[in-house]
This record gives C-alpha cells, structure tokens and sequence, in this order.
C-alpha cells in the first residue's frame, strides 16, 4: 500500500533523512520507533506532504506522490495524525470532526460522526466545546476521531502517546488496536515497547537511516534493541 | 435635541453598511494575519460597478448591485494574488500573472489608439488567466518565505495607488452621480418627525440580511470552518486535505464582495461617488476592527454600529468638522484601555 524509497529530506543544510526506505502492507501495523531526533517525524512529515523531500520515491497504492501538496495527499485516503495533537483549538469538538470530512463528498459524513460519539463518549459529552479546553487525552481521542473521519486508507499517528498519563495511553493503544481491523497503520513511536506489541513489522530508525527491520515479535527478542530502547520498564 | 430619533436611524442604517465593510476587512486578517489596506479601494470599485452597469450597460439596479458585488468579489482574490501572495510564495504562475497585469494597466491607462488598446487589455486579461491556473495548479513554489510585517501594508498601499489612479483616469477625479429616479424618494414616516428613505431601508435590510448569510457561511458550513480552520493552523487544516490557497481566495472573495456592497450602498445613499471615496470609509473601517477586537466578525458588526452613531451624532451636534476626531479619540481610548478591543480575545476568526 505504501511503498517509500531512498527518502532524503533536510531542513537547510541539515539533512535529517539519508535515504530511507520501508513497507506498509494494506492491512498490517507497521512500527517506526527510535530515539528522539532519528529523524521519524520527518519520514512521516516528508510522506504527507509537509515537507518536500528532496529525493526519493513515496508510491501509495501505486501512484507516486513524493512532493505533492499535502491537501492532495489526503485527499487520496493517508492521513497523518500529527505529533502533539495539533486541535484546532478555537473550533468546538464537533466543528473539528467535521473537518475530519473535508476530503469527502459522500452522504455518510453524519452517521461515521454517530460513530465517533460511540467509540469516544467524551467527544460526545463535550461537542459544543472549544478543543482547547480538553485535556491531552482528550484530544487525542478528538485527533483521532478527526483522522477516522476521513475514512482514511493508511492512518499515519505520530507519537500518539507522548506526554500522556499512563492510565490514558492504555487507552490510546487499545484504541489504536481496535482501529487495526478497519484500516492499514503506520505508527511512529518512542515508546518501542508498546509500539512492537501491537505492530506486524517494525523498522528502527537511527540518525536518518534504517538500523535494524524485522516482524516486531523478532525485534522484542533482539538483546540489542532490548538494550537501547526496552531497558527501562514503563 | 427634538431630532434625536431622526439622527439614531442616520447613525443606524450607516453603521449597517460600515459594519459590512468591516467585517470583510476583520475576516482577512483572522486568517492572514494582515491589515489588507486596499480593502478602501475595493469599496470604491465595487460602487464604481455598479455605476458602469447602470450607465453604460443600462442594468436595472437589481442586478446591478449583486454584478458589483461579484466584481469587487474578484479584484480582491486578483489583489490577494498580485500583492499578498507572492509576499507568502513565488510562483510561476504568480509571475505570469504579474505580467498580464503590467499588460492590462498599459491597456487600461496607456495612451493608445482605440483599437491597440482594447486589444492590450484582453491580451493582458487572458495572461492574467493564464497565471491563475499555473498558479492554481502548480505545487512547489519557487521560493516561499517570511517576509516582515510591513510588508503587505506596503504592498496594500501600492495597490490602492493603483486601483485609484486607474479610477481616477476612467471615471476622472470629479464626483459621479448614478442617474436620478433609480429609487422613489418619498420617505416613509417612522415616528412623527423622524423619516427614513427607500434607499435607506434598502441600505439597512440588505446589510443585515449580508451579515446575517455571512455569520452563517462562517458558522455552520464546511468551507466557515476551513476559514476558521487556516487562521488557527495552515499546517493542520493542509492535513485536513483543505487547499489553503483555494480558500484563501475565497476569504479575500467574501471580504471583496462585502466591501463592494458597503461600496454600491453608501454611494446610492448618497448619490456620490469618487476615486477617494475609500479613504474616508478605511479610517472608520480600521476604527471598527481595532474596536471590536481584530478577527472577530460579531465585534465588528458591533463596533460598527457604534462608531457609525458616533460619527452621525458627532456631525448632528457638534461640527462636521469633529466627525474623524471623535472616531480618532474612540480608537485611542480603546487602545489605552482595552488593546485586544472591546470584544477581543485572541487572533482567531470568531463570529
Ligand atoms: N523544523 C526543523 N528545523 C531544523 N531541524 C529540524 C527540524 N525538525 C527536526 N529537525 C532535525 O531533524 C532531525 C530529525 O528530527 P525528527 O524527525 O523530529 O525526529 P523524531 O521525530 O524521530 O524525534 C533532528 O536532528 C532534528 O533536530
Ligand atoms: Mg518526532
């Protein structure tokens, strides 16, 4: 479904991919984890179409897409739920899951929208609010909620438990399990441990390059990723 | 004082079509984040529209108001392309539009024989629309960048330049007047001494049924919330898959229609039109915006009102001549009091 390529991107004269290459099959949870600053923001980034990358191939469901516009990208069914959940924080809850839409045209947008209330009675509870005045859990849940709403092909979640209580991150990742039946998912994530958990396949990135792939139960036992990203228990 | 009520409804129906100006101007900068001075010189096409539908298409008024609407619609998304936006990102297409632009002013302003010169100015037209849909199309812009805050006030101040010397070289410098009899004068009592007129409930009703649409295009429709969405992050809303630039154009489209009714509406009301008549209006305007609190649609709305009575009871009972001075010292006390404005919050759009 997502095929990338020799991924080069850089900001100035910095470059922070030095061609990185990787799978996403349709249907499967591919994992990306690696230390802070490896460079995984920016192979998520460079996919959607935030940043241009400088060289290399991105094919998504056969078509080649590196350097469109990002509102083109979504548009073909990948959405990027970007780190640090990024609400649109002066419009209400709903407004936000409305736009989750904007992409589509179809008559369906108000029943995936009964949907979403289901799966997160929260959302539910506080649809005329300003996403501002949730909590990082909550909006989460609403970024989300706003990706779903797309009907996306390949859900693209940039750390989605960063800084988040460890209470809420279970439930973050119980979320993201349930979301695997229902559509294909790259997830970025430091922490490796839950990451490889839920994950068919997984690659490691380091200073811009893939150090390290294999099926997630593999790299779990691996005593060197054991060592540089499970040493600690969380 | 006997003609206290009289003067409320003189202040009443002009803050309606100030408070339609205003909020155009508003809804640019929530989402940009630029004060767009060449919204005056938009007001004064948009009445200038309308005049040439009347006089030289012979149009019923009717259509020709919504025509004028529709043009001054348009010479705010070609402002935002010529002057706001390379600002953000060069493009090709943008440079190609620049060049039809320089045609099209030769045309328009140069001294030519008749036939040359209409055939330079659709020459230019049709390069202009060659730019758009390069522009439109293109995804990587040659250079995008940030430039200082001055800017698009720079920018926009050229732009007025222009927009009036080219009235000024068609319509000339003097004051124009829309053929008599387009309305009937007979005023409508509305209490014992107190009269509104035809145009000026036409003034008021229109303004209020514009604002009333706006609020509700900005409310409760997807592309409201897109606006909403970019003046709180361009980032996301791309993410979104929401085309910025689209709806950018469509902002400055609202914001110019807006204007150019406040434009065709106070120049019926007062049969007087002229190239500097944007001025006047962009002192009060930009009162309003400051008042009500930058980005919000409903404190200016507000705003307008007020410094609409202020300025007719100010002339009323005191001295024209003190009209700007109190609109000046509203703004002044405002800003020492209350920066954010009256209604002000923060910079997003709200209604
Ligand atoms: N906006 C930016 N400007 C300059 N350098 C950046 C920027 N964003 C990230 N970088 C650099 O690029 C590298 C990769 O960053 P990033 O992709 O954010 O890593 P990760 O998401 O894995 O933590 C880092 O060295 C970081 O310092
Ligand atoms: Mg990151």
């Amino acid at each position: 479904m997502l095929v990338v390529r020799d991924l080069c991107s850089s900001y100035g004269a910095i470059a922070a991919l030095k061609g990185v290459s990787f799978e996403v099959p349709r249907g499967s949870v591919v994992a990306l984890v690696g230390a802070n600053g490896a460079g995984k923001s920016t192979t998520l980034n460079s996919i959607s179409g935030l940043l241009k990358p400088d060289g290399g191939s991105v094919r998504f469901d056969d078509r080649e897409i590196a350097g469109w516009r990002a509102d083109k990208i979504t548009a073909l069914g990948l959405a990027q739920v970007p780190e640090g959940r990024q609400v649109l924080g002066g419009l209400t809850v709903e407004e936000n899951l409305l736009l989750g839409a904007y992409t589509r045209r179809d008559s369906e947008i108000g029943k995936d929208l009964d949907d979403i209330y289901l799966r997160f009675p929260i959302l539910k509870n506080r649809r005329k609010q300003i996403a501002d005045l949730l909590s990082g859990g909550e909006q989460q849940m609403l970024v989300l909620g706003r990706a779903l709403m797309s009907r996306p092909k390949l859900l693209m979640l940039d750390e989605p438990s960063l800084g988040l209580a460890p209470l809420i991150v279970q439930e973050v990742f119980r979320i993201i399990s349930e979301l695997k039946e229902r559509t294909t998912i790259l997830l970025v994530e430091q922490n490796a441990r839950k990451a490889l958990q839920i994950a068919n396949y997984a690659y490691v990135l380091e200073g811009g390059r893939v150090a390290q792939e294999g099926p997630a139960e593999e790299l779990q036992g691996d005593p060197k990723i054991v060592e540089a990203y499970l040493g600690r228990k969380t | 004082m006997s003609d206290l009520p009289q003067q409320l409804i003189n202040g009443l129906w002009q803050g309606a079509a100030l408070a339609l100006f205003a909020m155009g101007y508003t809804l640019v900068f929530g989402v940009l984040d630029i004060i767009n001075l060449a919204q005056g010189a938009t007001y004064m096409w948009g009445a200038f529209f309308a005049f040439l539908c009347v006089t030289k298409l012979n149009w019923p008024i009717w259509y020709a108001i919504p025509a004028a609407m529709v043009g001054a619609g348009f010479l705010a998304v070609l402002l935002d392309r010529l002057a706001f936006k390379p600002l953000r990102s060069l493009t090709s297409g943008g440079l190609v539009l620049w060049a039809g632009f320089i045609v099209f002013l030769l045309g328009a302003v140069g001294n030519l024989s008749q036939d040359i010169k209409w055939v330079t100015i659709v020459s230019g037209a049709l390069i202009m629309l060659g730019g758009f849909v390069l522009d439109y199309r293109s995804g990587k812009p040659l250079r995008t960048r940030e430039v200082p805050h001055l800017a698009p006030i720079i920018s926009s101040i050229g732009a007025t330049f222009i927009l009036v010397s080219l009235a000024i070289s068609q319509f000339g410098a003097q004051v124009s007047r829309f053929p008599p009899n387009l309305f009937p004068v007979k005023p409508y009592n509305v209490t014992a001494e107190a009269v509104i007129s035809p145009i000026q409930v036409l003034v008021l009703g229109l303004s209020l049924g514009l604002m009333i649409i706006l609020s509700f295009l900005i409310n409760r429709t997807q592309m409201g919330r897109a606006i909403r969405a970019i003046a709180w992050s361009e980032r996301t809303s791309r993410l979104l898959g929401i085309n910025v630039d689209y709806v950018i154009a469509q902002t400055f489209f609202i914001s110019g229609a807006l204007a150019g009714a406040a434009g065709v509406l106070l120049g019926l009301a007062f049969n007087r039109l002229e190239p500097n008549m944007g001025g006047e209006v962009e002192l009060a305007g930009l009162t309003v915006i400051i008042v009500g609190g930058m980005g919000s649609i409903g404190g200016a709305a507000i705003a307008a009102f007020l410094v609409g009575m202020i300025r007719v009871l100010s002339v009323a009972y005191i001295d024209s001549s003190f009209r700007d001075a109190f609109v000046f010292g509203l703004l002044i006390l405002v800003l020492l009091l209350r920066p954010s404005g009256i209604f002000g919050r923060s910079k997003t759009v709200r209604a």
